[in-house]
């Protein structure tokens, strides 16, 4: 019963449009997008407009941020249980960050320093 | 610092907003996908406009190929032992939680779907934080993890939307691995959650 409910709180904003062919071509699209923008930006390098483009980018990043804060606050499920999920949801973040951390920290001293030698 | 605080002000300015729900039309649509086409048209002019790049990305080596490994390793072992200081999560939880990778939607709907609405919500939150964490402490990242670390611990994001902090703070010439990476790791997403979670 109470999964029931908390997947109708997610089709609202996130679930409606998630299927396994819809993944794939958002992603696809979201590449081409890039793609798009890349020759755009070689083409254009001098105009004046494209140039203040790369401006937009942190204000893009926080319109995004805020329409996630929204998907939170919006969510019962979420905002009540806040406190034990949260928590849960921060130790096992760590966890993986650290692990991710220290596996790049190598890799990194491995590929870096070897080419430092080189030089 | 100031951009610290703007994100943080954002996302609990969207809390609000969801919590009380004033403007109706922000609640009932979601807007997420139209700016995430916004955001990358916008880096690809970045990337496209900058004119030394294409010689940097010649110095770069197969050998990145491995960053998305190390960052599905790295995240599932640090979530395994970190496991054990949780009494309530099996270690199956915790890895299904851990290989959401950032991806927030997907994950959390695939374990909403697989585990249990609660895990669920972990999951959601869990990639959150990580997203979060990328875009606020990229630079210590930086100094005390080297330039791959905020590649990696930004995990499936790193396409999108912490693209533009890691160019930043770990320079241009790492767009390429950036966007790779994502992809990748993107694309493991589905695969090890539905796998964490039959075990």
């Amino acid at each position: 019963m109470k999964e029931r409910t908390i997947n109708l709180h997610y089709n609202r904003i996130f679930a409606t449009k998630y299927n396994d062919s819809y993944l794939f071509i958002h992603m696809f699209s979201l590449i081409l997008t890039l793609i798009a923008g890349v020759f755009l930006g070689r083409i254009f390098a001098n105009n004046k407009l494209i140039r203040h483009i790369p401006k937009l980018i942190f204000p893009i990043v926080l319109v995004l941020l805020f329409i996630m804060g929204i998907a939170i606050g919006s969510n019962p499920d979420i905002i009540n249980n806040l406190d034990t999920l949260g928590l849960e949801a921060l130790i096992i973040t760590s966890g993986a960050l650290l692990g991710t951390m220290g596996g790049a920290y190598a890799l990194g001293k491995y590929l870096f320093g070897r080419k430092e030698a080189k030089a | 610092m100031k951009g610290t605080i703007l994100i943080l002000l954002f996302l609990l300015g969207g809390v609000w907003v969801g919590k009380t729900g004033f403007p109706e039309f922000l609640i009932t649509n979601d807007y997420s996908t139209t700016v995430l086409f916004c955001l990358l048209f916008a880096v690809g002019i970045c990337i496209g406009s900058d004119k030394e790049l294409l010689e940097k990305l010649k110095t770069q080596k197969p050998i990145l190929l491995l960053v998305p490994l190390i960052t599905i390793l790295g995240s599932l072992l640090g979530a395994a032992v970190i496991s054990f200081s949780i009494p309530d999560r099996s270690l199956s939880d915790c890895l299904a939680v851990a290989s959401g990778f950032g991806y927030y939607s997907l994950s959390s709907i695939l374990i909403t779907e697989y585990k249990s609405a609660d895990l669920g919500v972990v999951a959601l939150l869990s990639n959150i934080i990580r997203e979060l964490s990328v875009l606020i402490f990229a630079p210590l990242m930086v100094r005390y993890a080297g330039k791959l670390s905020p590649i990696c611990c930004a995990g499936a994001t790193s396409m999108d939307s912490t693209l533009p902090v890691i160019t930043r703070v770990s320079g241009n010439e790492f767009v390429f691995i950036a966007i790779l990476h994502g992809i990748l790791v993107d694309l493991s997403v589905p695969f090890l959650v539905t796998f964490f979670c039959s075990i």
